[in-house]
């Protein structure tokens, strides 16, 4: 123990940026030989941590242990401010609490339901009119989300990275204050320092008791009463998923829409989402904004809302509002703004491509940083492509094009690349050719009444060999055709190398293959033939 | 720091440890004689499942499991005879019918094994808590079955 106390760091007038890694490797020597109990035994550390995450979600616990890995000292302080109604939960972040996991097993939940009809046509004798029990689902949903709490607790104990279930904020660009509420307030000192905050629902300010009666997504997943009717408040991907699964549920659920759906995403396939949505039972109250809401004498909410075409002022009772009308940045009221860390209008943290902020040692992640976006994957290997930077002298950095995602409305959406509008402003239309198809799925041949409401559009860039710049498909497990689709465009495929692929058969996903229908020429996909 | 506290602290009070041997033992058929009991209780127990002893040694045949005695007697019992947690400890049987893919626990509904040692925090709500071989080797894993 005395001559590992010996070793002396070199002085810190002399330290590059890259002596990061010498130095960790010399406390490798100790660090990979002891627990994280060992490190208290260094009085002469300047620092209690060489990382210091803040923020224990997708982001955050990927870049923790990554960098845990290289023998860096490491900690997590992760905190959840309950929601306005009252939530909150363990460790693990948006996604694994209330957003990806949860969304994904109550989609799952809805389809299985809706999955009854197919079912009595296959020959199974089913009662279609089953009700659906809520309280049931969402104790299951829970039980997994706090099996993945334990987990990831005890994955950061394995890999000797200190956990604080404190909030943090930071006093200076090396010192993290840390608070529970409970005992009195610790200080830490870290070599560098990674805002991995992420963010919650917004609240609109201008809607009188939207957050006195209104609940959101943080609130929707441990729901512990029976929804009922309920109002979306938003038509981005969380507002229509979430509509989505409780209308598949069997809840009358309504969708309220300011102007689009899915902002940001390609308009055409945002609006035959909403068309298929509306077929299935869920109601749209476009051009419209709520201004009050406020609770009957029975115990429902009336909700007020005018509708921005015509100026009028309507009512309607909801037993559940929910809004979904955006995120914001949990960057507020930790200091960040105090030490000289830029945000950006609505609060996220600027950064360059090395993910830095305006501070040299202070870094930031996943949906609280400027311009990223709002996915888990995308949280996770900017996490660890910053983590093998700063402790394993890499210098390789995330590459943001080409990020293919899905949206899990009740008809999934999967997309990668470029929008056809966003392909138009780019290369400009005439340098752009955009093929489509609609399709039916086989097995949705067992109800006659389905339509073929599958649609799968390929954008190509005429100027570059027909390069595939854009996938965009429409139609049953969505997410499982784009990954694989997304290599290829990330290769760099062109619609010939495409288009030479075999298909696979009888699938959706071979639907893409082979689209002759261009839509200059034919703004009608029709079907394609077997 | 936490780990020597304790350990300090229990030296100091002189409580009788209670190491895994003593603990009372129950045979794989035993257990699925008595299991219905144990969760009809409804109050959360640990579950400690490990490979048979072998007469010959006097030690399991599962080196894991071995390994895992110490931490088990240093943390789990302790903590657990502190909060009044009941534990169960159940010899799964000899190496061949453990590595049998249709043993009853591997199948079972609740405690559905994939290795010994398990460790498995039984909550009446099903918010079980589960470590598995390695993770029962070090303190500090063992700990956060306790944390709240």
């Amino acid at each position: 123990v005395f001559f590992f106390l010996m070793i002396r760091r070199p002085p810190r007038s002399t330290q590059s940026r890259s002596s990061a890694a010498s130095d960790v490797y010399k406390r490798q020597v100790v660090s990979t030989q002891s627990t994280w109990e060992f490190n208290f035994q260094f009085m002469e550390e300047e620092f209690d941590y060489d990382y210091f995450v803040i923020g224990g979600g997708s982001g955050g616990l990927a870049s923790a242990k990554e960098a845990a890995k290289f023998g860096a000292r490491v900690a997590v302080a992760d905190f959840v401010t309950p929601s306005p109604q009252g939530s909150k939960w363990g460790l693990g972040g948006t996604c694994v609490n209330v957003g990806c996991i949860p969304k994904k097993l109550m989609h799952f939940a809805a389809g299985a339901g809706e999955l009854k009809h197919d079912q009595k046509e296959c020959g199974w004798d089913i009662d279609v009119k089953s009700q659906h029990n809520w309280e049931k689902m969402v104790k299951n949903v829970q039980k997994h989300i706090k099996k993945l709490n334990w987990g990831y607790k005890v994955e950061l104990v394995e890999k000797n990275v200190k956990y604080y279930n404190k909030l943090a904020s930071v006093v200076d660009k090396h010192t993290i204050e840390l608070n529970d509420f409970k005992k009195p307030a610790e200080k830490v000192r870290a070599k560098y320092i990674l805002i991995a905050v992420g963010g919650r629902p917004t609240y609109p300010d201008d809607v009188e008791g939207a957050a006195k009666y209104g609940i959101s997504s943080d609130d929707l997943f441990s729901l512990q009463k029976e929804p009922g009717k309920t109002l979306f408040v938003g038509a981005s991907y969380i507002g229509l998923e979430c509509a989505g699964f409780l209308t598949g549920l069997g809840r009358e659920s309504v969708v309220m829409v300011r102007s689009i759906l899915l902002r940001g995403f390609d308009q055409d396939v945002a609006n035959q989402i909403g068309d298929y949505m509306e077929k299935h039972g869920t109601r749209f109250i476009r051009k419209s904004t709520p201004t009050k809401v406020e609770k009957t004498e029975e115990g429902r909410l009336r909700v007020s809302y005018l509708n921005h075409e015509t100026n009028e002022t309507l009512q309607e009772e909801f037993d559940t509002v929910l809004f979904a009308i955006g995120r914001t940045a949990e960057t507020k009221k930790m200091g960040l703004e105090n030490i000289g860390v830029k945000l950006a209008k609505q609060g996220k943290v600027i950064t360059d491509d090395d993910d830095r902020s305006s501070v040299d040692n202070i870094f930031a992640i996943g949906d609280c940083a400027e311009g990223r976006p709002e996915l888990t994957p995308s949280a996770i290997s900017a996490g660890r492509y910053l983590a093998r930077r700063l402790f394993n002298g890499e210098t390789s950095l995330m590459d943001y094009s080409y990020v293919p995602t899905t949206v899990f409305t009740p008809l999934e959406y999967g997309s990668c690349g470029f929008s056809e509008e966003a392909a138009f402003e780019k290369f400009g239309q005439d340098n752009v050719e955009v093929y489509h198809i609609k399709f039916k799925p086989l097995e949705w041949n067992f109800l006659p009444a389905r339509g073929d409401d599958g649609y799968i559009k390929v954008i190509t860039n005429k100027q570059d060999e027909e390069r595939v710049i854009g996938f965009h498909y429409l139609g049953p497990n969505a997410g499982e055709v784009t990954q694989g689709y997304s290599i290829a465009i990330k290769m760099g495929v062109t619609k010939k190398q495409w288009d030479s692929t075999i298909r696979i058969h009888p699938t959706t996903a071979e639907e893409a293959i082979g689209i002759s229908s261009k839509k200059s020429e034919n703004s009608e996909a029709k079907a394609g033939g077997c | 720091g936490d780990v020597y506290k304790r350990q300090y602290q229990r030296r100091v009070h002189g409580d009788q440890i209670l190491k895994m041997e003593s603990l009372p033992q129950y045979d794989i058929n035993q257990f699925l004689q008595e299991e219905n009991e144990f969760l009809s209780k409804k109050q959360p127990t640990i579950f400690i499942f490990c490979g048979s002893t072998n007469p010959e040694t006097g030690k399991s045949w599962c080196p894991d499991c071995v390994e895992a005695e110490k931490p088990i007697s240093d943390v789990v019992i302790p903590i657990a005879q502190e909060k009044g947690i009941p534990i169960i400890y159940c010899k799964v049987g000899e190496r061949d019918y453990w590595k049998d893919q249709n043993h009853p626990l591997r199948k079972h509904e609740t405690f559905n094994l994939k290795g010994v040692p398990t460790i498995f925090f039984w909550h009446p709500e099903g918010e079980h808590k589960v470590l598995v071989e390695e993770q029962c080797f070090k303190t500090a894993v063992l700990e956060t079955l306790f944390e709240v």
